[in-house]
């Protein structure tokens, strides 16, 4: 037997030899990075997944019984699922861009008021399949905002059409539902890409491009636009995400918490590869400083905006700031990941 | 016979696949023969301070004018006579400008209707007179071909073509048999929310012939999926318009980008395996080469340009430019390449490919010649 192995050997090693050459050696470099990137990605759509499908039972349970600690689970169970979404939102590739996963979870921004508007109409279509309705009603209609305005919006729960009137629960139950079942697939979509994500070379440049992308939104659209430091100048929480629920700073929270558990393993170790462990050091410390002082802060960014909390608000801009700098210039040029013009928004 | 050498010599120097380019010196490029003047090539711009605009370089390797606008612009056309710039806003496009090439000197804008806005391509006629401008019709979700007249009192809305179809690009003068060609995207698109894409299960993609004059749909070709969305095209000299696509399905997919419609037979090609991950689902620009029937595509996402026989559709060459997006043909043959790093690359026939020249500006999209 140990003859026929040394002979197979044998006749294997320049095969061995013609594979070890022929792998890029990017590849080789790369692989331990994009699995750590992989598993933690699996793992936050799982979360997702969980998430959502407690917030469709509870919704369901609910929905047949009223009572308020049923309506505070509901709004307990939004508000989890909502995080779960926020904390795995920056990956911006793979099976969340089919069919528009992304916007089907957050239709955002907002500027017209879609949802408010759609949300009538739905309201409207009682004794309609709500479950088609919500399928085919477009990317305003099918996620987390929807299930927002009926949780939430200050004027409809002032009406007589608030949850729990049949109307609002069977637009809740279909909303969640669909919530639950586009998460339970983005999940096992993700386990089926995996191979493909791991044998890819080019991911570990686009996995690091969605995280600088996501720093991007971050400072300049969910924390400068609705300071005014943006645009019109004008502080707006309407420019902010989940402003409804009063959940902007925490969804913030819950995007940094999730880039700091799901990307940073994965970046520390390229940067320790490519010697630079003080770097790495620096962007840990970063967002560790960063999550300390969301901490600090309340989950709405309404009153700030409009009182003496802004000072804690801009606190909060020039540290995402300087974290957005580490790693999409600093962390970017040492691993030379290039995020190009036409290559990033083309048309 | 000096055009069939330089071509041999390109497809020889391409042969080998992947040309590197060095970037180190700087190349001018020699006037077309007969021609006494450097060509001038416009481009939308976004300048190092953040402002969007319009530069103008000449192909000996000289900046010419540069201007600030309102809006990041896409891509535009030039007057047969070379004297008008129609540069037009990216989608959605609220102003179309013409202005002078020489000079950069604004001469007025193309009127829109209400609830219309520019997908960013147009054309002029032969004679310069007319103007053809793709349009969105947003509030029908109706994609249109505008078409405008000059007169004494400046460009005017002439005729409105209905594609009876969404989302179309880029629009090119067949001048062969005098059509229009219309790249038809196939993405529903609304200016609320300009980058969601409303429609990806029932896109109807196409690349569309039509008589410039009555605006009447001579032939509607599919291509062979419907997410594969048609958005640039380019004419040979014999009248062939080649396509490039955009995939809009799952990124592992490998569907063929590329297509010809010549003498009436539409077809895709496939690039070789290898190079068609490279190209990463996403071609950006298309140009032709009269001077040595090359066609050339940019990919910017996968980082490199890809060059094909205009007459076989065979795959020659792949070179390696880091967010090349512009191309056009080169007079005296061959490629021009701008990126979003600045530099204007010449890929030059027989010769090594070089630089031509690196302002301080990123370049959008395409190379306006």
């Amino acid at each position: 037997m140990s003859m026929t192995g040394s002979v197979l050997k044998q006749a294997l090693r320049p095969l061995c030899l013609l594979l070890a050459v022929w792998l890029p050696q990017p590849l080789l470099a790369e692989a331990p990075a994009k699995s750590l990137w992989q598993q933690s990605i699996q793992a936050g759509y799982q979360r997702l997944a969980d998430a959502t499908l407690a917030l469709a039972e509870s919704t369901d349970q609910y929905c047949l019984a009223p009572d308020t600690a049923g309506r505070e689970q509901v709004e307990d169970h939004w508000r989890s699922a909502f995080e779960a979404w926020q904390a795995v939102r920056w990956v911006d590739f793979g099976p969340v861009e089919r069919n528009n996963r992304a916007w089907q979870f957050q239709f955002w921004p907002d500027p017209k008021n879609l949802v408010g508007r759609k949300a009538r109409v739905l309201l409207q279509s009682a004794g309609a399949d709500l479950d088609e309705a919500v399928a085919r009603g477009g990317v305003a209609v099918q996620g987390f905002p929807m299930a927002e305005y009926l949780l939430f919006d200050q004027g409809f729960n002032g009406s007589a059409q608030a949850l729990p009137a049949r109307p609002a629960c069977q637009v809740l139950r279909a909303v969640t539902r669909f919530t639950a079942s586009n998460a339970a697939e983005l999940s096992g979509d993700w386990q089926a890409f995996a191979p493909h994500y791991l044998s890819e070379a080019a991911y570990t440049d686009t996995t690091i491009r969605a995280a600088m992308a996501a720093l991007d939104i971050l400072v300049e659209r969910r924390v400068a636009g609705p300071m005014g430091l943006r645009g019109n100048g004008k502080r707006s929480v309407y420019a902010a995400d989940a402003w409804r629920s009063g959940h902007s700073l925490a969804a913030i929270r819950a995007s940094v918490a999730g880039l700091q558990s799901q990307f940073l393993p994965g970046l520390s170790q390229q940067l320790d590869r490519a010697g630079k462990p003080a770097l790495a050091k620096d962007i840990g410390a970063g967002f560790a400083d960063t999550l300390a002082r969301l901490e600090t802060l309340p989950d709405a960014m309404g009153p700030a905006l409009e009182g003496e909390g802004f000072a804690e608000l801009q606190g909060l801009y020039i540290d995402l700031s300087q974290l957005q700098q580490a790693v999409n210039r600093k962390a970017a040029a040492a691993l030379g990941v290039v995020r190009g013009f036409n290559s990033s928004d083309g048309d | 016979m000096p055009v069939r050498q330089d071509r041999r010599r390109l497809l020889k120097a391409m042969a080998a696949g992947m040309i590197g380019l060095p970037l180190a010196g700087c190349s001018t490029w020699p006037a077309a023969p007969g021609r006494a003047e450097h060509q001038v090539i416009a481009s939308a711009v976004r300048f190092a301070n953040g402002d969007d605009g319009v530069a103008a370089f000449d192909t000996g390797g000289r900046m010419l004018w540069r201007r600030r606008l309102p809006a990041r612009c896409h891509g535009g056309a030039v007057s047969p006579d070379g004297r008008l710039l129609v540069l037009f806003e990216r989608r959605p496009g609220w102003r179309a400008h013409v202005m002078e090439l020489a000079t950069g000197r604004l001469r007025g804008e193309l009127p829109l209707a209400e609830q219309e806005h520019f997908y960013g391509h147009g054309v002029f006629s032969p004679a310069g007179d007319r103007l053809y401008a793709t349009v969105n019709d947003y509030a029908n979700g109706r994609g249109l071909v505008a078409v405008y007249h000059h007169s004494d009192r400046g460009w005017q809305r002439a005729d409105t073509f209905d594609l009876a179809g969404i989302g179309p690009h880029q629009i090119v003068l067949n001048p062969v048999d005098d059509t229009l060609a219309v790249a038809l995207g196939g993405i529903d698109t609304h200016p609320d929310y300009p980058r969601l894409k409303r429609n990806l299960d029932t896109m109807d993609p196409a690349l569309m012939i039509l008589d410039r004059r009555t605006g009447q749909v001579l032939a509607r070709h599919r291509p062979s999926h419907h997410q594969l969305s048609c958005r640039h095209i380019a004419v040979t000299p014999e009248g062939a318009v080649w396509a490039g696509y955009q995939y809009q399905g799952p990124a592992h997919h490998r569907p063929p980008l590329i297509a010809r419609l010549g003498s009436q037979r539409f077809e895709e090609f496939r690039l070789p395996v290898g190079i068609d991950g490279q190209v990463d689902n996403y071609i950006a620009s298309v140009a032709a080469c009269p001077a040595t029937g090359l066609v050339a595509m940019t990919a910017p996402r996968g980082g490199v340009v890809v060059v094909v026989d205009g007459r076989s559709g065979r795959h020659v060459g792949t070179t390696a430019v880091v967010d090349g997006s512009g191309v056009t043909a080169a007079p005296g043959g061959g490629f021009l390449i701008s990126t979003g790093q600045g530099q204007v690359l010449a890929l030059q026939p027989g010769g090594t490919p070089s630089k031509l020249l690196t302002p301080d500006v990123r370049w959008d999209n395409h190379l306006i010649a």
